[in-house]
């Protein structure tokens, strides 16, 4: 049988064989649900949040670009670090620097 | 008397606030959406769920609909996209629905006799386990072309895939349905 034919078949089959209606009531069981959760204030709440995210998301992103992008031109990479330890500002990692934070680490407290 | 007011005005009025006119569009659609998520999902809670689910969508969303697409095609959209995500959640809910009994609710059955009922069951049953059996994006082709009764470029339309897409999903939805469909065909 080709498909074509095997379509036009199953078809009303299929159709008939579903109940293809929500219990009475569907319409108002849905206002019931759109009220509700107008009244949600967690739904508020999230929209707002929504709104400032919308917001500052592009402000963040821009900051992030430029501070990376100062991060990048500042200190190149002939330190020896990532593109992405640059991109973030680390400083290089050394037996002097490593020595440095190991003091600043036992000093703290003595004073 | 409401199925006189175009869908434009009733669309117009629920932005502005008027619940009735939703309600009213929400009357005139609740068919055409019952027909996709019970097409995806079988009868049973699930499916009103899904279908309440796309409406409130559609409220939330009214300000962007932009009425490029008709209603029909839209809320078909929300409602399949929905019933793709409630069966990606719960894989093993259709069980459920094929032991319902659901038959009761179903008003072409209530003056059959009780052996013409377990007759429907036995087909309804054999049916939805046969769409049980296909993949969700096979499903949703053979529920929008079969069920709803969507053409083909509609249904990519709704979808979102090229038209040969749904052609190579329904053929292979189609061997898998034959050998558990083609007894009730010939019955």
């Amino acid at each position: 049988m080709k498909d074509r034919d095997f379509v036009d078949a199953l078809g009303p089959i299929i159709r008939d064989a579903e109940a293809r209606r929500f219990e009475p009531g569907f319409s108002h069981r849905v206002m019931e649900r759109i009220r509700a959760e107008a009244e949600t204030p967690v739904i508020v709440l999230s929209s707002a949040l929504g709104r400032q995210f919308l917001r500052l998301a592009p402000i963040a992103a821009a900051v992030l670009v430029a501070l990376s992008a100062y991060s990048l031109l500042g200190l190149g990479t002939s330190s020896g670090q990532s593109l992405l330890e640059v991109a973030l500002g680390l400083e290089p990692l050394t037996v002097e620097t490593a020595y440095a934070l190991d003091q600043s680490f036992s000093t703290v407290g003595n004073d | 008397m409401n199925d006189r007011i175009p869908d434009g005005d009733l669309l117009e009025r629920a932005r502005g606030g008027d619940h009735a006119a939703f309600r009213t569009l929400v009357e005139r659609y609740e068919q055409v959406v019952a027909a996709t998520v019970i097409g995806m999902l079988g009868p049973g809670a699930e499916a009103e769920d899904v279908g309440q689910e796309t409406f409130i969508r559609f409220y939330t969303a009214l300000n962007r609909f932009r009425e490029e697409a008709s209603l029909k095609t839209y809320l078909t959209r929300i409602a399949i996209n929905l019933s793709l995500n409630a069966l990606k959640r719960r894989k093993r809910f259709l069980s459920r629905h094929v032991e319902g009994d659901l038959a009761d609710t179903i008003g072409v059955e209530s003056g059959a006799g009780p052996a013409d009922r377990a007759e429907r069951r036995q087909v309804r049953a054999a049916v939805r386990s046969a769409i049980d059996r296909l993949a969700p994006k096979q499903r949703a082709v053979v529920t929008l072309r079969l069920i709803d009764g969507y053409s083909t470029r509609e249904t990519a339309e709704i979808l979102g895939v090229p038209e040969g897409t749904v052609l190579s999903r329904l053929s292979r939805a189609l061997k898998k349905l034959q050998p558990h469909l083609q007894p009730l065909m010939e019955a």
